[in-house]
């Protein structure tokens, strides 16, 4: 299904001027502030991304559903990377770009799940499946991927430990925690995609074995879509789901 | 994830509720350490009110298990549903942990 062309700008916690600024440079619309236009029919099918700018997190209950399509952080990116993603956001169907930071504090996986509910019915089953996937592709981005925070050394209490300590200290250091996550999610015939990129340096999968460590979260994505590929040198994983 | 630990004719049981997932590497560590220092013989872990676990959660189930084992305690998984019983099963679980329904 081709993504209704009618798209919109609207900015959380950003600065007015800015977000004008982008709109012009992008050709698009600034959606209107007051959410007045919400109920309005001519803008049923209206696509509006949103640029997250500052203290926003506490005010994004009001951009979770239609017309909300797509969900920019601002973080540190210039208006040239800006408008790069807002051009992906409005060539997908559902589209999230976070940091690594924001991403892990605000379950994102569960962000994505429920703004697909409200586009598509899901029945348990498929909530399920896309919930473990999503879950885990997210989790290998954000761990493996942005953050490089490599496997479990060994299945010890001190190898856990080791593991909390990186993990802690990197999510709070700008280098990693600035990297980005995107999630794109598009409506084919009968399919849902969803794409999950990071800025790690990339996976090769390796079949663990029994009693190994890590290594099970390709194989909760394998179990739960109906097919998955790898692309980017690991760095972007596509997921195709039954929907 | 929240945990309740409590010992209840002389096996340790240990009631865990909501979302296991790999933010909750400090809290499996604190538990894990509960149940080494408990006299229990047998750590068994209720997941009736476990509503997701990840594949991360299952290697923290994994670690427990073979600390338990050096120690000579037993670890036993009980009453997973829904999505936690399948993921239990996907990553074969009973193969290396003790599952009772």
């Amino acid at each position: 299904m081709t993504p209704s062309p009618i798209a919109a700008l609207y900015g959380l916690g950003f600065p007015h001027e800015r977000l004008v600024a982008l709109a012009a440079k992008s050709g698009l619309p600034l959606w209107g502030e007051t959410g007045s236009q919400d109920g309005n029919s001519s803008h049923t099918h209206a696509r509006v991304v949103v640029l997250l700018g500052t203290s926003w997190e506490d005010r994004i209950s009001t951009c979770r559903a239609n017309p909300f399509t797509a969900w920019i952080e601002v973080g540190v990116l210039s208006d040239q990377s800006l408008l790069d993603l807002i051009r992906c956001a409005t060539q997908t169907s559902l589209y999230f770009s976070l940091t690594t930071a924001t991403a892990n504090r605000l379950n994102l996986s569960n962000e994505v799940l429920q703004a697909l509910a409200h586009h598509r019915p899901l029945n348990d089953t498929a909530r399920d499946n896309i919930e473990v996937a999503l879950h885990e592709a997210l989790s290998n981005a954000l761990i493996h991927g942005n953050l490089q925070l490599d496997s479990l050394a060994a299945l010890t209490i001190e190898a856990l430990e080791a593991f909390s300590s990186t993990l802690m200290r990197r999510i709070t250091d700008p280098n990693y925690a600035n990297r980005r996550v995107d999630v794109a999610c598009a409506f084919e015939d009968g399919a849902m995609v969803i794409d999950v990129v990071d800025q790690g340096s990339g996976f090769i999968y390796k079949p663990r074995s029994e009693s190994a460590v890590c290594g099970r979260g390709i194989e909760f994505i394998k179990s739960s879509c109906q097919s998955y590929v790898l692309l980017d040198s690991g760095r972007r994983l596509k997921m195709r789901f039954l929907a | 994830m929240e945990y309740n630990y409590e010992v209840k004719d002389q096996d340790a049981h240990i009631k865990m509720n909501g979302r296991l997932t790999f933010n909750d590497h400090a809290k499996l560590r604190a538990m894990i350490k509960e149940m080494l220092q408990s006299s229990s013989k047998r750590q068994i872990l209720d997941m009736t009110n476990l509503e997701f676990v990840d594949s991360a959660g299952i290697g923290m189930l994994l670690i427990a298990r073979e600390e338990l084992n050096n120690v000579d305690k037993q670890f036993v998984l009980r009453n997973a549903t829904g999505q936690v019983k399948r993921v239990l099963t996907v990553a074969q679980l009973g193969k290396l942990i003790t599952i009772e329904d």
